[in-house]
């Protein structure tokens, strides 16, 4: 009991002595241009934010889609993707439950899951193809979507969802999202030396046909699109693996 | 014309993939007129020369389109 | 063309594609190919910069500033690439001995390959901490494969403090943004040094500390290191320990980069040795007490991460240098070490008073591990004495004979928590029907090959060490305070 008053004493006394450094640091914070006067004097497309997160900085961007994509493989591996060894999970998951549970949601849910599910995947579509000149963009877009597919499966339970994502179509789009950034990278470093280049054109053929005075959009929507199928089918993804029991037993060599 | 038309058409695409996805049947009769609705409401989205947003419509056509034709009918 | 960001890139590729195909049947062989595609992979670069999307040198005010994300290739980061492959190589090769090997852990191996290969080339904080995120995930990722429920208390446990830790890393690299408006790292050390320095920097160095304490298994987040190297398998600890070792390297020398000219530097490596000393001490007193073959390797991990530390810490271009030469050679060992404990395991367990005579039963892999011992120990002629000797060079000529003393100390208690274990493992007394037990269980010819390899490159690299110094110097030269 007093290690514990001892111990508790100490750590509250170490958070607040780190707390005040941080407050102290942030307070005192006075924000130097440098770099940023760049970022916005150059247009490169309309939404700033995408030209610095595609354009300037999209090497981060692949990072950012790596932690999500990796998240993705460690939460599959929780519920027993490719493990060595499944004793452990094959003890938690000792009784089969798949029945699903009606909680009992009205009609008014239910009549209304549906096209609203419906609606928020053409709006994350949307959000998707305009994040180079919009507020939005891949990871945006690929939430609504996502959002949607939850939707309906709170509304309905997983038996009946009507929006069946498989696992198998989920992993397929996760890869193909990625490996399209990866790709495209690659092509830019083929082109140009560089990889992630912006490639304006090849031959004289805009590699993305848009409207006069929106700037060189380039490679940017297709790594929108690329960045949103990934996070659409990786939030998707941990939701399955979080209400199906089906896929921990066939994780696990069971059924 | 392509210019203004290529970004709908993309989206029609990602539309086909999704509408696929959808189980049930959807009403043309029901969603047309909303995604007429819900595009005027959203308003020039994403160029500003148009006052519907016609790629909303078309990635809802092409939802629609995906899953009125190859609907895919299975256990999830 | 400098191909230099395919060393990145391909193993991501590659490792998307192995997470698709993880119930292939094909998986042997195709890690098999891809060992060999690793080895080639440091050779592709060139020296000098790199710049991400051809965004290059602007001057904005007189100022020159990079725009976009920077890589540079030099031969130090070129030594830390190869020794991190070759060992990524030699675990692959391993785990195709495994059953039940899927694609995930081919996939996070080389996640985390790229991941720490990224962190240690780029001259960007925010890419650096991207990829120190997906190496911390992979790390995790890793553990959790083991499958048994100690894995995943210690794999959630790292995640949960990781997210904290890895949060204050973000918040520091903010700070420092905003202090210098740059996130390329030679920029904002040059702003560093023209302006005087505000209350933002020092909460950003504070922050730094505390992403590489985590990174790099430093007190006070050691336990956890140690829970994750020793609860998962063996052979896995191995290429665990040599990304940790590496982030350790890496994120210390960004804050030599960044605060070296600065006058808060001394305290800064006041706090970074004290560190490192704590490292040192904890882990050989509590490797002194474990039963547990591969905790007693984990916590010896966390020793030697203490020299690495304090190596590094000095900031002189010997102290550097043998930092960093210190921290290959112990990738080597230990994850030679580590092999040797996964083929004990193997055999009969890993709690070293239920194993006892295993020279009879393997006296090949008996003398490869007492050499791997001596060189951890620090005998000549082995690497590890090389790079302890020029450790204790360092501290001497930065006038703290107090430190020459403890890592002697520290040495000898090296020493005898490895004989016991030696002892207890391969020596000790046992019955004819346990040696029979023994000789039931093959030993693949994978493991031993990995073994000798390691053990050969200790060897080569303590009788000519120049091999690697002379590739070390100048840039230790080029790093250091003075």
């Amino acid at each position: 009991m007093k290690i514990t008053i001892t111990r508790e004493i100490a750590v509250s006394l170490s958070f607040l002595l780190f707390g005040a450094g941080v407050f102290y640091s942030i307070y005192s914070i006075e924000v130097v241009e440098g770099v940023n006067a760049l970022y916005t004097q150059v247009m490169i497309v309309p939404n700033f934010v995408t030209a610095v997160l595609f354009d300037w900085r999209g090497f981060d961007t692949l990072g950012e889609c790596l932690i999500l994509i990796t998240s993705v493989l460690v939460t599959g591996m929780v519920f027993g993707k490719g493990l060595f060894n499944w004793d452990f999970l094959r003890e938690v998951y000792r009784e089969e439950d798949g029945k699903d549970v009606d909680l009992g949601f009205t009609p008014i849910i239910k009549v209304l899951a549906v096209p609203m599910a419906v609606l928020l995947m053409v709006l994350g579509v949307v959000v998707i193809l305009g994040g180079h000149i919009t507020p939005g963009g891949g990871f945006q877009g690929g939430a609504l979507i996502s959002a949607a597919y939850v939707l309906a499966m709170v509304a309905f339970g997983r038996g009946r969802c009507p929006v069946r994502f498989t696992h198998r179509f989920l992993e397929s789009l996760e890869s193909f999202g990625a490996l399209l950034f990866l790709i495209l990278g690659l092509i830019g470093m083929i082109l140009s030396g560089y990889y992630l280049f912006n490639i304006r054109e090849i031959y004289g053929i805009p590699l993305f046909p848009s409207p006069p005075g929106i700037g060189d959009v380039g490679i940017i929507p297709y790594l929108n699109i690329g960045v949103g199928l990934k996070v659409l089918a990786g939030l998707s993804t941990i939701t399955t693996l979080l209400v199906s029991h089906r896929i921990v037993s066939k994780n696990i060599g069971r059924g | 014309m392509i210019e203004y038309l290529f970004l709908p058409f993309i989206g029609m695409i990602l539309g086909f993939i999704l509408g696929r996805r959808i189980s049930i049947r959807l009403n043309l009769w029901f969603y047309l007129p909303v995604g007429v609705i819900v595009g005027y409401l959203l308003g020039p989205l994403p160029y500003y020369n148009f006052p519907l947003s016609y790629s909303f419509f078309f990635t809802l056509i092409g939802l629609l389109l995906g899953n009125l034709t190859v609907r895919e009918k299975g256990s999830p | 063309m400098n191909l230099l960001p395919l060393i990145v890139v391909i193993p991501l590729l590659m490792a998307i594609v192995f997470s698709y195909i993880y119930r292939s049947k094909y998986i042997r062989l195709l890690t098999l190919l891809m060992a060999l595609v690793l080895l080639v992979l440091p050779l592709l670069g060139l020296y000098g910069p790199y710049f991400f999307g051809g965004h290059g040198v602007v001057y904005i005010e007189g100022m020159p500033f990079v725009s976009g994300i920077l890589y540079t290739l030099n031969p130090l980061k070129e030594t830390l690439i190869f020794t991190l492959m070759l060992i990524g190589v030699l675990v692959l090769i391993i785990s195709t001995r495994e059953e039940r090997l899927s694609g995930t852990f081919t996939a996070l191996v080389l996640m985390g390959l790229a991941s720490v290969s990224a962190v240690i080339l780029t001259e960007d904080l925010f890419n650096l901490y991207v990829f120190y995120e997906i190496a911390a995930i992979t790390q995790a990722g890793l553990v959790i494969l083991a499958g048994r429920e100690e894995a995943y208390r210690s794999a959630f446990r790292y995640l949960l403090v990781g997210t904290m830790a890895g949060s204050i890393l973000l918040l520091g690299v903010g700070l420092l943004l905003s202090a210098t408006g740059s996130l390329n790292i030679v920029d904002m050390g040059r702003y560093l040094a023209l302006k005087p320095l505000t209350p933002t920097v020092y909460g950003a160095l504070l922050m730094l500390i505390v992403g590489l304490a985590y990174g790099g298994g430093l007190p006070p987040f050691h336990t956890l290191k140690v829970d994750l190297y020793s609860r998962t398998k063996p052979f896995v600890a191995a290429i665990l320990q040599t990304y940790s070792k590496f982030i350790l390297i890496a994120l210390m020398l960004v804050i030599l980069k960044l605060f070296g000219g600065l006058p808060i530097f001394n305290t800064t490596r006041g706090v970074l040795i004290a560190l490192s000393v704590f490292a040192m001490v904890f882990g050989t007193v509590m490797a002194l007490l474990q039963d547990d073959y591969r905790r007693l390797l984990a916590y010896h991990t966390v020793s030697q991460g203490g020299y690495v530390a304090l190596g590094l810490a000095l900031g002189t271009p010997l102290g550097i240098v043998a930092g960093i030469f210190h921290g290959i050679n112990h990738a080597l060992y230990k994850s030679a070490l580590f092999i040797g404990a996964h083929i004990v395991e193997k055999i009969k367990s890993p709690y070293m008073r239920e194993v006892g005579g295993l020279l009879l039963a393997m006296p090949t892999v008996t003398f490869l591990i007492l050499c791997a011992k001596l060189a951890s120990i620090g005998i000549p002629p082995f690497n590890g004495f090389q790079s302890k000797l020029l450790l204790a060079e360092a501290v001497m000529s930065a006038d703290m004979p107090e430190l020459v003393i403890l890592m002697l100390i520290v040495s000898i208690g090296t020493f005898l928590y490895m004989m016991k274990a030696f002892y207890l493992i391969f020596l000790k007394p046992c019955s004819e029907e346990q040696l029979r037990e023994y000789r039931e269980v093959r030993i693949s010819k994978y493991h031993i090959f990995s073994l000798g390899l390691l053990v050969l490159l200790c060897i080569v690299l303590g009788l000519y060490p120049d091999m690697v110094l002379d590739r070390l110097l100048p840039l230790g030269e080029e790093i250091a305070i003075e």
